[in-house]
């Protein structure tokens, strides 16, 4: 068949075009798929009012008008891992506070708005949460990319919002009406290398994703690795489409590399951790908490088997002792995720419980009329911003006018997978 | 891990990627041979074998039996995607034609996002995950999986088209429309079986590589990139180009990631395709002599 005439050429050149676009798709594709436009739901309140028990201890008071708080998560598209637990705590949360008879005798309304895991999207969700609905505080974005979109906004309207997502550029430096209850990078590695220290590690290796969490993870990771006494041996980085780890993996096993960082917490690491087992390359290795969400367990099976993974103490809150303030409150938080979707919590829904719990603590010490909306919002961030040794699902949380982030050093557990269980390792 | 070790360690690696670019080439070749048509939701009949098989199998069906359904369901999808979508707008300009398979592949990547949002799901490997050892180097008993159903595909598709008639039929339009169509030949029927085939090809392809990868909603894209690469450069219409092709593509991009800089693994089916495109435009192996696919 002769394939040399000019058309069937420039069309292969017009479908490279394409390939480009295409190859590009992957971060158009959530934006392409059937969202809808920021529907104010209120299912949550609606299941709050059904939930609530005929009789409370103090009964809802004549009519006081609620407290209504946004949550903008991650219902749809790439970032549902972290929005759609985010979605179910939070509601869970609010169920249990309309429960116990509402904050200062007003319940407490939740507005849900899916930001498709789109900036765009979820700019023009909390834009509408804000004039439209008029809410108090904004628990959300998910995701680095729409949480950063966001500040300005939420800066020019003067209303808190306490993000869902973990890349530190967001409180740092510190915008006066953002929080971030998330660890990043910059509190994440250090724990991480606490880790290979107490296992004897020199010699450090990364492979980590090209994508945002990953470029900010090796970004950190370079200048850091020898002030923290390691030799980095090998850098590796692949794709976040790419399925195949061998060439990386090769390098690292040649490089003599002691312990291993994988900064990405989707289900490539369980690809990862398979690909690491067949080439029987047995160092120990590490990464966000992430990583022990319950889609990559299951899809690691026995590849996940004496993983050790820093993570905050709710992974682990059978092994914590009753002295400890944190299981109170992670208990509170399993035990209502439970009653209201009827499955076990995964972890990262911590975020959105703690967004709402924290707003909640803030209307009831500041107890503000939030008919005075400019007011009510700048008591709302102040209560925020006031918060000493409180603690909350992720940590205890310490914050100040130049901390937005409120975490000590040292508060992670190690968790160690064995089976698809977690427990505290030894 | 001495240096020979890496190598070899990169060359398995690299075939076993490049046989599933090749197998997904092969579903692009059949398409573009018969109507000229680029179709970009290749990769979108890979995602559905694995997703389909994936979802019957967790649901208790026999694995054989999930397989086959996920097959003969994409074949479905892709003579519906010929018959509702390409056959009505077959006047228009091969550009437009395109860019409705691109269309399409949003609209099947859409709905796979809704009906099975963003999970991954895999199924057992098919003869386990004992690693099979050469030297230092390893390689999974799934990749040979892949290898061995990549060569039963490309000879099961020289049988076809060298020795049926419908293959032969196929042939003849990939040829010269007209002139088949003089003959007696329904290019229309020709046009829905190469649709059929492609998407049983991809559906194989994906449910062959889905115990070793796990599949997801999203993985269409990536791998339709890659295969396309591998097609082009067998000239899109040579099986034996397309094989080439893809182990090639596979074995450099492992070699470059290995060799250079993981960096550059996913930059290399680019540098491939402007080369083929700039060197050798009609494929590896030189255009074939008309008569052949």
């Amino acid at each position: 068949m002769k394939r040399l005439s000019r058309t069937p050429v420039f069309v292969v050149i017009l479908a490279l075009v394409m390939l480009v676009v295409a190859a590009c798709a992957p971060a158009a594709a959530p934006t392409a798929t059937p969202t809808k436009a920021p529907a104010a739901t209120t299912p949550a309140a609606a299941q709050g009012q059904a939930t609530k028990p005929a009789t409370s201890s103090t009964p809802p008071a004549q009519n006081l008008a609620p407290y209504k708080i946004a949550l903008v998560t991650a219902l749809s598209g790439g970032f549902t891992g972290l929005g759609l637990p985010s979605r179910d705590a939070a509601t869970a949360m609010v169920n249990e506070v309309n429960a116990a008879g509402g904050i200062n005798g007003r319940k407490l309304e939740l507005v849900i708005y899916d930001d498709g895991s789109d900036e765009t999207k979820a700019v023009l969700a909390i834009k509408k949460a804000i004039s439209d609905d008029k809410v108090l505080a904004i628990v959300g974005p998910t995701g680095s990319g729409s949480s950063m979109a966001a500040i300005p906004v939420v800066e020019e309207a003067k209303v808190p919002m306490v993000t869902i997502a973990s890349g530190d550029a967001i409180v740092n430096p510190v915008k006066s009406w953002v929080f971030k209850f998330v660890s990043g990078e910059m509190k994440n590695i250090p724990e991480q290398y606490a880790y290979f220290k107490s296992k004897g590690v020199k010699k450090l290796a990364y492979l980590n994703p090209s994508n945002a969490v990953g470029k900010a993870g090796t970004a950190f990771i370079q200048p850091s690795a020898a002030k923290a006494g390691f030799e980095l041996v090998s850098e590796q980085t692949y794709d976040p489409t790419d399925r195949d780890f061998g060439a990386q993996l090769t390098k690292i096993k040649a490089s003599g590399a002691e312990g291993l960082i994988v900064y990405d917490a989707t289900v490539t690491t369980a690809l990862v951790a398979k690909q690491m087992k067949a080439m029987g390359i047995n160092i120990p290795w590490t990464g966000p908490y992430g990583i022990l969400g319950p889609a990559n367990v299951q899809a690691a099976g026995d590849a996940f088997d004496g993983l050790v993974v820093p993570a905050p103490k709710v992974y682990v809150a059978g092994e914590l002792p009753d002295s400890d303030p944190q299981k109170k409150v992670a208990f509170q938080f399993i035990n209502a995720f439970k009653k209201t979707t009827g499955k076990e919590p995964d972890p990262v829904g911590m975020h959105g419980w703690d967004g709402i719990m924290i707003i909640a603590e803030a209307l009831r010490k500041a107890n503000p009329d939030p008919t005075n909306l400019a007011d009510a919002r700048a008591k709302v961030r102040d209560g925020i911003e006031g918060l000493k040794n409180y603690p909350a699902v992720v940590s205890i949380l310490n914050l100040s006018p130049t901390d937005h982030e409120g975490m000590p050093p040292n508060w992670m557990a190690l968790v160690q997978v064995n089976g698809g269980k977690f427990s505290v390792s030894k | 891990m001495g240096i020979w070790d890496q190598l070899l360690q990169f060359a398995l690696s690299g075939i076993g990627i490049g046989a599933i670019y090749a197998i997904v080439g092969l579903g692009f070749m059949i398409i573009y041979s018969v109507t000229r048509v680029v179709n970009f939701a290749q990769g979108e009949f890979v995602m559905l074998g694995g997703m389909i098989t994936a979802t019957l199998y967790s649901t208790g069906v026999p694995l054989l039996l999930a397989m086959l359904v996920a097959v003969i369901s994409a074949v479905l999808v892709g003579a519906l995607m010929q018959r509702g979508i390409i056959r009505p707008a077959r006047n228009a300009s091969t550009v437009t034609l395109i860019l409705l398979t691109f269309g399409v592949s949003i609209v099947i990547r859409g709905i796979a996002l809704l009906v099975w949002g963003t999970d991954p799901m895999s199924f057992p490997a098919f003869s386990g995950q004992t690693s099979i050892a050469i030297g230092e180097a390893v390689m999974s008993p799934q990749n040979l999986w892949i290898l061995g159903v990549l060569a039963v595909l490309a000879a099961s598709l020289y049988m076809f088209f060298g020795k049926t008639m419908p293959g032969k039929a196929l042939q003849a339009c990939a040829i010269n429309k007209s002139a088949a169509s003089l003959m007696g030949i329904s290019v229309d029927t020709m046009a829905v079986l190469a649709f059929a085939l492609a998407a049983a090809m991809g559906a194989v392809a994906g449910i062959v590589t889905t115990p070793l990868t796990t599949t997801s909603y999203d993985i269409g894209i990536p791998l339709a990139v890659k295969g396309f690469v591998a097609a082009l450069a067998g000239g899109l219409n040579r099986i034996e180009g397309v094989l080439v092709g893809g182990l090639v593509l596979g074995v450099l991009e492992s070699m470059a990631a290995g060799l250079l800089s993981s960096g550059f693994k996913d930059a290399i089916a680019l540098v491939v395709l402007i080369l083929v495109l700039l060197l050798r435009p009609g494929g590896l192996l030189g255009s074939a002599e008309s008569g052949s696919i």
